[in-house]
């Protein structure tokens, strides 16, 4: 297992060291392209974006200072990409249920964890999930999304949105509620309970 | 509906950024306060479905190849800089052009005082006949006077001559300051240069100002001639000679000449620094007819031959010089004047 950070990584792919890139294409791909995927509802969207951050990453990998989070500068480029998406597209063709069927994940795969909800079938709690995180406003979806980025911190989110502290735990609270309602309406998550 | 608290902390508590201290606490006020654990629980519950749908989705491999590939390209790009960088006769190159680069920058950087000299020598050359009689033997008034000119660079001037550095700025609308403070650094400049040729009897100024017009004269001619060293001079030795001759010229002038120049060769004088070598041949020529062994005469014949060779015409010049060395007190200057023009010829 490398244990290097992710900024000293940086440094030694600017010195040319391709196999540093590697791992941290490794470390981030994944997460990177899911929440691409999760803001746009749209796969070849999310993988537009997804190489687009990556090739900046590397463009831009001369002027990169270690000094500034690696991760929070990699989320920050993929959200602004996210957002300039988002903004062509018309009002009303905000992703729809077909778009989010079409993003969803294949039926055959199993959940880590089958819940108290795993009556209710993967494929359709993933649809759900999928539908109500469409649901959300951009803002709010965003925060919410980077949030589930492991080790993300609060502070991080507000780096890469750009607002305080305050209005991420805010904006995150709203998108809680709604998903909450939104999965409830979808007879989701009703029988969870859990401890304190 | 949550209470204050919970709006507050409930989200650091979730997502588990509490403090143990905070968190304990709000751990009590959730056991205690149902509104607030109904909420918590919703929270989590969405969380947990979240999370439960997580870990499947990935991108393409195909994706993973292609930024690899761009990775690999823009990593050997950068090693080929850095090799390239390093090679010796790069290396070489950067130092060789750092090294003139410093070189230049030190000429252009000299003291500012330089250039003003320049200018004064090049004005007292074509000044006007009634202000060399109007001004002493020292030329002093005429070196403030051209600097004010140059320096004002065309701004009317104050009506009588004086030393006192009168702004030529005043009243011609926004002027720069820089500029003001370039006019007043220069008088000041002269009338130092001044009060040391006062001092300084053996090395007349426009002796060491010849010299040091011509950056092009060999450092150790300038040297003898004026008696002080210029580390930064260039050498251009196919100029060099005719310089020489100026300065020889000048020198000779000012330590062997003692009577006024006669008017009508003044205008001469007047009429070569005017480019109007021809004009100057005659006046000369005319005056020479009734005093044919004057030394202002060879004066005359040498300003019109260096006249002629400003204007590219060494023939011409060189019948003008010839006709100075009939004239005893001219005759070496226009000797060196005509071997300076063989040699450059050459």
């Amino acid at each position: 297992m490398d244990e290097k950070s992710d900024e000293q990584l940086m440094q030694a792919f600017q010195k040319g060291e391709t196999g540093a890139f590697e791992t941290l294409l490794l470390r981030h791909e994944k997460g990177l392209y899911r929440f691409a995927l999760r803001m746009l509802a749209d796969r070849m969207q999310a993988e537009e974006v997804t190489q687009e951050s990556f090739l900046r990453v590397i463009q831009s990998a001369g002027r990169y200072e270690a000094k500034a989070g690696f991760r929070n500068y990699l989320y920050r480029i993929a959200r602004n990409l996210c957002i300039d998406l988002l903004r062509k597209r018309p009002r009303e063709a905000l992703p729809s249920v077909g778009d989010a069927r079409r993003a969803a994940i294949p039926d055959g795969i199993p959940d880590r964890n089958p819940g108290p909800e795993s009556h209710v079938g993967a494929g359709q709690v993933r649809e759900a999930i999928r539908r109500a995180l469409s649901s959300l406003p951009a803002d709010q979806r965003e925060a919410f999304l980077l949030k589930e980025v492991r080790d993300m911190k609060l502070q991080d989110v507000a780096a890469i949105t750009g607002t305080n502290l305050n209005t991420v735990k805010s904006r995150l609270r709203y998108a809680l509620i709604r998903l909450r309602e939104h999965l409830s309406e979808e007879g989701i998550g009703k029988e969870m309970g859990h401890d304190l | 509906m949550i209470c204050k608290l919970c709006e507050d902390k409930l989200i650091e508590y979730l997502y588990g950024e509490l403090s143990e201290e905070d968190a304990a606490a709000m751990k009590q006020h959730l056991e205690a306060s149902a509104a607030c654990r109904q909420a918590y629980n919703d929270f989590a519950s969405v969380l947990k479905a979240v999370s439960n749908v997580e870990g499947e989705e990935g991108p393409p491999q195909a994706l993973h190849t292609r930024l690899m590939g761009h990775a690999q390209e823009a990593g050997t790009k950068r090693r080929n800089f850095w090799a390239w960088v390093f090679r010796p006769a790069v290396t070489t190159a950067v130092i060789g052009a750092i090294t003139a680069g410093v070189y230049f920058a030190t000429l252009r950087h000299r003291p500012p005082s330089f250039r003003d000299e320049r200018i004064v020598l090049e004005k007292s050359f074509t000044a006007k006949p009634e202000q060399r009689g109007a001004l002493g033997p020292s030329g002093a008034g005429e070196k403030v006077d051209t600097v004010e000119k140059e320096a004002g660079r065309d701004q009317a001037l104050p009506a009588a001559h004086s030393t006192k550095p009168t702004a030529p700025f005043e009243g011609a609308g926004a002027v720069p300051e820089k500029k003001q403070r370039v006019y007043e650094n220069s008088i000041e400049r002269a009338k130092g240069s001044l009060e040391e040729d006062a001092m300084d009897g053996e090395r007349p100024a426009p002796v060491v100002l010849s010299a040091r017009k011509a950056e092009s004269v060999p450092a150790e001619t300038y040297s003898a001639i004026s008696g002080k060293t210029d580390s930064g001079r260039r050498s251009a030795p196919e100029s060099a000679p005719l310089f020489e001759s100026a300065v020889s010229s000048s020198l000779q002038k000012r330590t062997s000449s003692k009577e006024p120049i006669p008017n009508p060769i003044a205008g001469a004088l007047d009429l070569a620094s005017e480019g109007r070598c021809a004009e100057a041949e005659a006046q000369v020529g005319s005056y020479a007819t009734e005093h044919p062994a004057e030394e202002a005469c060879g004066t005359g014949w040498l300003e019109a031959a260096r006249c002629y060779l400003k204007k590219g015409d060494p023939a011409a010049a060189r019948k003008a010089a010839e006709k100075a060395l009939d004239i005893p007190a001219s005759a070496k200057e226009a000797r060196a004047f005509l071997d300076s023009l063989a040699l450059s010829a050459d």
